[in-house]
């Protein structure tokens, strides 16, 4: 699992590659840190290169919805696969993002 | 606290590493040793023996400049040279053109030769009484020139002593060729002196005198000094009698090798003595007690008899190896030391480690024990109930798992559920037990599942700053009507088995509206959907670990496999709820084809027989 993200002035792009799952999770913890002081912005994640992910990857992701909400950002998911678009269909994380 | 590795065994795993360790380190370093020695000691040979070679030659020129002189001398003056064919010369003269020089020509020729030679020390001429019957001399006439400071003083010797009666002239009368004497002192100066005598003769071999040249062995002392191997190493010259012609020290001159050096070695073997006394080169080893040992080489002056030894004492000539062997010993020493500690500091922290690992392990075990006690797992789960059937089943994939199932009756209404919580290990399974609870309270109160998964989402929402969450399917079967109410709160759609109205079976996935997860927001508003099941109809619950459980090539068991596993196992008879858990999750076991589970596996098959009372 490998996340790059560029930080720009008004929003912030970030690339999530490869199995986003439990072990995974707990590795891009830093990544994610990143994002979280960061939530003030427009957040776009690209999916296109995320294989899989578990409930445990939709929890940061969660955790990062959560907290753009407050901080006033908000989170943008983009080129999801089908197989990932499933789970977010799945535990009705659909309707708490915006896809791109 | 147990020890997992006692201190025992933690201290016999040490020294067994130390001993072989340390083996293994004396057998390099004695081979590196030996090696070093080897070296040190094929070095020595070659820079000992190209400082013989050179004192040789610097000692062998002088004499052969002494044998050619006096062979010149001799010629010149006293007769016609003869070489004969092994290479030995002597001087033969026609007595009957014999011009015989003066006697005060004879000094004169004496003089000049010395002038000519400095390291000659002295002259003499021994003639036979019928070379010069007119000089008035006691013994023959007998002249004898000897340096005196800058000068020379001449004596015929034939006034006192009888130059014929001598060793030296007997030995050189008889041998017919120049010989080198032994070294002697001469009496009169002190110095430790030799001569190279040559027999003069005349026609027919009638001995006409004999030629005794004498030199100052001080000079090869000089040589001997100009090379030296190792700083205190001594080079020395030793005649025929391994007598000492020149030494550093000397009083050692003309006193034996043997005895001087008091070296036991040479007492105690022969081999090499008889090796000198042959003439051959070589070397051994010498000591004087255990207090000093050293190195000895000798090398003969072929032409004069004598000898060439160096001796080098072993501690400067192997200085290097003992250094690298006292360094290396040091550098072994703290090895060695440096592994005690990090050793022991490792076994302490693995111990350490290990009684951690031992207490979380023995501790996970009760939190499974527990967490799986919370979940029913006795059947019939319902033995006094003909209307309905149901079965669990759950698989951890670590020792405690965050995937529940629960289910109880109340009212005639059966009340069940299936969830998965997010992430897994000891946090999942908290948040699971905390979940079950809440279940339980909260079915107590309501029938409707939509209440339910409100009442749950609300209360696990609260103060969820950990942002876990739980997809769960949630339903109450009404047993009198079959009117199964529903919840699905972010939950994989479950299977429905229905019986159609020209009695065929028909197995398909309920498409349930989503709503959300529990624990996601707080104050989501879940919707119900009502269904009837008639009797022989039943609904299959699971979790993602089922649909997402890999085989060794990573293919998952995916939504479609179930559904055909689910059909395979009643076309195999499958009739009781547990018929068809087993049957599953033997299927998906033969998938997995013994791959890692990756994620709990759960399931709950429910089925409805018809009401009665």
């Amino acid at each position: 699992m490998e996340i790059n993200t560029q930080i720009r002035e008004n929003d912030v792009f970030s690339q999530f590659m490869g199995r986003l799952d439990t072990v995974a999770a707990q590795q891009v913890t830093a990544d994610m840190e990143t994002l979280l002081a960061n939530a003030d912005k427009t957040i776009e994640i690209d999916c296109s290169q995320l294989a899989f992910i578990s409930s445990s990857g939709l929890r940061l992701l969660l955790s990062l919805r959560k907290q753009c909400m407050v901080k006033g950002g908000k989170v943008v998911l983009s080129g999801m696969t089908p197989e990932v678009k499933q789970v977010f269909a799945i535990t009705g994380f659909s309707s708490l993002f915006e896809f791109k | 606290m147990k020890k997992i590795l006692g201190f025992k065994t933690a201290f016999n795993l040490v020294l067994f590493i130390m001993i072989v360790s340390g083996l293994v380190f004396s057998f390099g370093f004695g081979i590196c040793l030996y090696l070093a020695r080897n070296e040190v000691t094929h070095e020595a040979n070659m820079k000992v023996n190209r400082d013989i070679d050179f004192v040789h030659e610097r000692i062998d020129n002088q004499l052969q400049r002494i044998e050619d002189a006096a062979f010149s001398l001799a010629s010149r003056n006293f007769g016609h040279t003869i070489r004969r064919e092994d290479g030995t010369a002597s001087v033969d003269i026609d007595l009957a053109t014999f011009k015989r020089p003066t006697p005060e020509e004879c000094y004169t020729i004496m003089e000049q030769f010395m002038d000519a030679n400095p390291i000659v020390y002295g002259i003499a001429i021994g003639f036979e009484p019928h070379v010069y019957p007119d000089v008035e001399s006691r013994y023959g006439f007998t002249p004898y020139t000897v340096r005196s400071d800058s000068s020379f003083t001449h004596t015929d010797v034939g006034q006192v002593l009888d130059c014929h009666e001598t060793a030296w002239y007997k030995d050189a009368a008889t041998s017919n060729e120049g010989t080198w004497s032994d070294p002697f002192r001469d009496f009169s100066s002190g110095r430790v002196i030799a001569s190279y005598n040559l027999p003069v003769h005349g026609y027919g071999g009638r001995l006409v005198g004999v030629l005794a040249v004498v030199i100052d062995t001080e000079a090869f002392g000089k040589m001997c000094k100009e090379v030296a191997p190792y700083p205190n190493a001594q080079v020395t010259v030793a005649d025929r009698q391994f007598n000492f012609v020149c030494h550093p020290d000397t009083s050692f001159l003309l006193h034996n090798v043997m005895e001087v050096g008091n070296y036991s070695t040479f007492k105690a073997d022969d081999s090499m003595k008889i090796k000198m006394e042959h003439g051959e080169s070589g070397m051994f080893t010498v000591n004087q007690g255990t207090s000093y040992e050293a190195l000895f080489y000798f090398s003969p002056i072929e032409r004069a008899g004598w000898m060439i030894t160096i001796e080098c004492p072993k501690n400067e000539v192997f200085g290097s190896v003992q250094k690298m062997k006292t360094v290396t010993t040091w550098i072994a020493i703290i090895s060695i030391l440096i592994m005690i500690v990090s050793f022991v500091w490792l076994f302490r922290r693995l111990q350490t480690v290990t009684i951690g690992k031992a207490t979380i392990e023995r501790d996970l075990t009760i939190a499974s024990a527990i967490q799986m006690g919370m979940i029913p797992k006795l059947y019939p789960a319902f033995p006094n109930r003909q209307d309905l059937e149901v079965c669990g089943f759950i698989r951890p994939a670590k020792s405690v798992g965050g995937d529940l199932y629960d289910y109880f009756v109340r009212d005639e209404k059966f009340y069940f559920c299936i969830g998965d919580v997010s992430g897994k290990g000891v946090p999942a399974s908290l948040f699971m037990a905390v979940i079950r609870s809440l279940f339980r309270n909260v079915s107590l109160h309501s029938d409707r599942p939509a209440f339910i998964a409100e009442a749950l989402n609300n209360g696990l929402s609260e103060g969820n700053d950990m942002n876990m969450f739980c997809t769960m399917f949630i339903g109450v079967l009404d047993l009198r009507t079959g009117s199964l109410n529903y919840c699905n709160a972010g939950h994989n759609a479950p299977v429905i088995r229905r019986v159609m109205e020209d009695g065929s079976i028909d197995v398909h996935y309920l498409t349930p509206k989503t709503n959300l997860a529990i624990g996601v927001f707080e104050g989501f508003s879940f919707e119900s959907e009502e269904i009837v099941l008639k009797p022989g109809e039943g609904v299959f619950l699971y979790t993602d670990g089922v649909t997402e459980a890999e085989s060794q090539n990573k293919e998952l068991f995916g939504e479609e496999r179930l559904l055909d596993a689910l059909a395979e196992a009643r076309a195999q008879h499958a009739r009781t709820a547990q018929d068809f858990v087993n049957a599953v999750y033997s299927i998906i076991a033969r998938h997995a084809q013994g791959a890692e589970q990756s994620d709990d596996i759960t399931m709950c098959a429910v089925e409805y027989c018809g009401y009665k009372a």
